[in-house]
């Protein structure tokens, strides 16, 4: 290399790094648990309620990011909704650009009613993600699938599809993280927060929008936490 | 070399603006949707589906097309068959991969850009969307988007279709609903002989006069001008058919006061799109028309004159050119 050039790579990396800082980005890592236990072999165990439980589907909508600093809203994120899915853990991590300094997030998990009613939508939105309902219109805004002994199912299956967006039976939820130092962060999503709530030797199917299903949502909003270092 | 390569840049960057930003074949032609000018403005929303000359192709070609079944058997078309308005004629309940039997009649396909919820229960909240619920449906065509997006991916045709009607060759989901709907949204009819006499390009005979007067004093509540629908939904006072147990809106809505409403049809193309209702369980208009004439639920009467000359008025929604139109039909080639 020239030594002009390399001169000049001394001086300006400084400015490029400061720019770079400007350029806030913010990295999140979706982790879900289950009584503190990570996802084994593709699988979260445990045991809840005094029963064993195995969750081997979770996929979920996450978006509308928004960005707060001092309890102001600082910048939103553009990027729209990300599924992230337990058994693709590239889709468990969200990068995301924005120009402010924040100490707080907020998004929602799942869809908002105007992404239910606009057609069809590509990416993430597609509907060959096995997302959206045929047979009455609306995203599945959140998975959950696995096994459990109490279920008086065939194999003990418990299946929810957690979806719908029509009053009374809106299912997306606003989730908070407050107290955000870092760039990179890992949130915890402790689903026993989720499966304490609900009695699988009773509810263990959920497939269209119902009172239930919108309970689930609220459920499954408060298992989103940041991870304790 | 000093000039040489500034100039090949140039020449690059013009080949590539003949090549592809201007070339005529690389982007897909525009086509208006062709109305009435006293209708209203459509409520499907154009700019997230502009229509094209080669979209509504690849759509039409995917109605027609039986790779959108399990087996390859069952296209849109064998429920909805353009000469008959694109309804499943002579069959009550429509049926569909390996016969198996539905539970609702196939309605008319017309002038689907002024809906907003589709299906007899409005269970699709968009024309989008709706194309989902046959594909996957077990008495219908018994597979899933994920699978046909796929064999058509596989196929060199489609895949120059695609390239055609969207700029590259992918296919998605998000395409095919929306090249499907772009055929579905084109099919307009509005050159029936009401048509052309609210144009005053024709006149009604006495009796279809009569019948006019009746419809707008009896029907037109419900069946609204022009669509013949207002497109609501509403309880015509049918009894329950206890052997099917459908409740229409109900099942959507899950409020009880939308028990056994269902989608108002549209009356246009009427004597065409038999049986009636959302089980098809009128053959004739006759019926229909008796349903309503001593009907206490809607306050309507109607003496045996009066159904003669209202059916005489429901003949005037019958448009040949769109149940005839050519480029609505099987494509030839
Ligand atoms: C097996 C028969 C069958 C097949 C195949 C079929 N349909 Fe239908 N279609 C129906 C029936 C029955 C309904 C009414 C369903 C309901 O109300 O629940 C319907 C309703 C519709 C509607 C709603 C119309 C309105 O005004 O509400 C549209 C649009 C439609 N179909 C388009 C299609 C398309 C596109 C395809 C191919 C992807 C297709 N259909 C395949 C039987 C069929
Ligand atoms: C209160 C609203 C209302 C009124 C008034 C009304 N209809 Fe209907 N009509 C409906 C509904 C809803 C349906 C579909 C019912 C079903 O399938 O269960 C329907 C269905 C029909 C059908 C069958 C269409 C098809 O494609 O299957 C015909 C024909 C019809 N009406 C004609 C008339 C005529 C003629 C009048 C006036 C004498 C009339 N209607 C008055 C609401 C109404």
């Amino acid at each position: 290399m020239p030594k002009s050039l390399l001169y000049a790579w001394l001086i300006f990396t400084p400015f490029i790094l400061n720019a770079q800082k400007d350029m806030t980005g913010i990295t999140l890592h979706f982790n879900p648990i289950l009584n503190g236990k990570p996802i084994q072999d593709g699988i979260l165990t445990g045991h809840i309620n005094d029963d064993s439980i195995a969750i081997h589907t979770l996929r979920f909508y996450l978006g509308n990011f928004v960005f707060y600093k001092n309890g102001k809203e600082v910048g939103q994120d553009a990027s729209g909704y990300h599924l992230l899915d337990m058994e693709d853990a590239n889709t468990m991590t969200i990068s995301l650009l924005i120009a402010a300094d924040y100490d707080a997030i907020r998004f929602t998990l799942g869809t908002d009613s105007l992404t239910n009613a606009s057609g069809a939508m590509g990416g993430d939105l597609d509907p060959t993600k096995g997302m959206y309902w045929a047979w009455n219109s609306g995203y599945i805004n959140a998975k959950i699938e696995g096994y459990a002994k109490k279920c008086p199912t065939r194999n003990h299956q418990f299946e929810f599809h957690i979806g719908g967006y029509m009053p009374p039976f809106q299912t997306v939820q606003q989730v908070e993280l407050q107290g955000i130092a870092k760039q990179e962060i890992r949130v915890d999503m402790e689903l026993s927060a989720f499966f304490e709530q609900i009695d699988l030797g009773v509810t263990h199917g959920v497939m269209s929008p119902s009172a239930t299903a919108s309970e689930m949502a609220k459920l499954l909003a408060k298992t989103f936490r940041l991870h304790e270092q | 070399m000093s000039n040489k390569l500034p100039l090949a840049v140039i020449f690059m960057g013009i080949a590539y603006w003949f090549l592809v930003a201007a070339s005529p074949f690389s982007s897909p032609d525009p086509v208006p949707l062709k109305y009435p000018e006293s209708w209203p403005k459509p409520t499907y929303d154009f700019t997230k589906n502009p229509l094209t000359r080669q979209g509504i192709e690849l759509g039409r070609r995917l109605f027609y097309d039986p790779i959108l079944s399990k087996d390859s058997t069952v296209s849109c078309s064998n429920c909805h068959l353009s000469y008959t308005a694109f309804t499943h004629v002579d069959h009550a309940l429509s049926h569909g991969i390996h016969d198996r039997i539905g539970t609702r009649n196939s309605p008319a396909l017309m002038n689907l850009a002024w809906g907003s919820k589709f299906m007899w229960d409005g269970a699709a909240n968009h024309l989008d969307m709706q194309a989902l619920a046959p594909i996957s449906s077990p008495v219908e065509m018994d597979e899933t988007i994920e699978n046909v997006v796929q064999k058509l991916g596989r196929e060199s045709r489609y895949k120059a279709l695609f390239h055609h009607a969207f700029g590259d060759s992918t296919v998605t989901g998000e395409r095919l609903l929306k090249a499907l709907s772009q055929f579905e949204l084109n099919l307009i009819s509005a050159n029936s002989k009401y048509d052309q006499m609210k144009r005053g390009e024709a006149v009604f005979n006495e009796q279809e006069n009569k019948g006019y007067v009746l419809f707008q004093n009896n029907c037109a509540r419900c069946h609204a001008e022009p669509f013949f629908t207002n497109h609501g939904f509403e309880k015509n006072g049918l009894p329950i058919d206890t052997t099917l147990n459908d409740l229409g809106r109900m099942a959507i809505t899950q409020l009880s006061a939308d028990s056994l409403k269902f989608k108002v049809p549209t009356l246009r193309n009427i004597e065409f799109s038999h049986p009636y209702m959302h089980d098809g369980r009128f053959r004739k208009l006759r019926e229909v028309l008796n349903h309503y004439a001593q009907n206490k639920e809607l306050g309507i009467e109607l003496t045996a004159n009066e159904k003669v000359d209202l059916t005489a008025f429901l003949l005037t929604l019958t448009d040949k050119e769109f149940l005839f139109n050519a480029d609505f039909a099987f494509p030839k080639n």
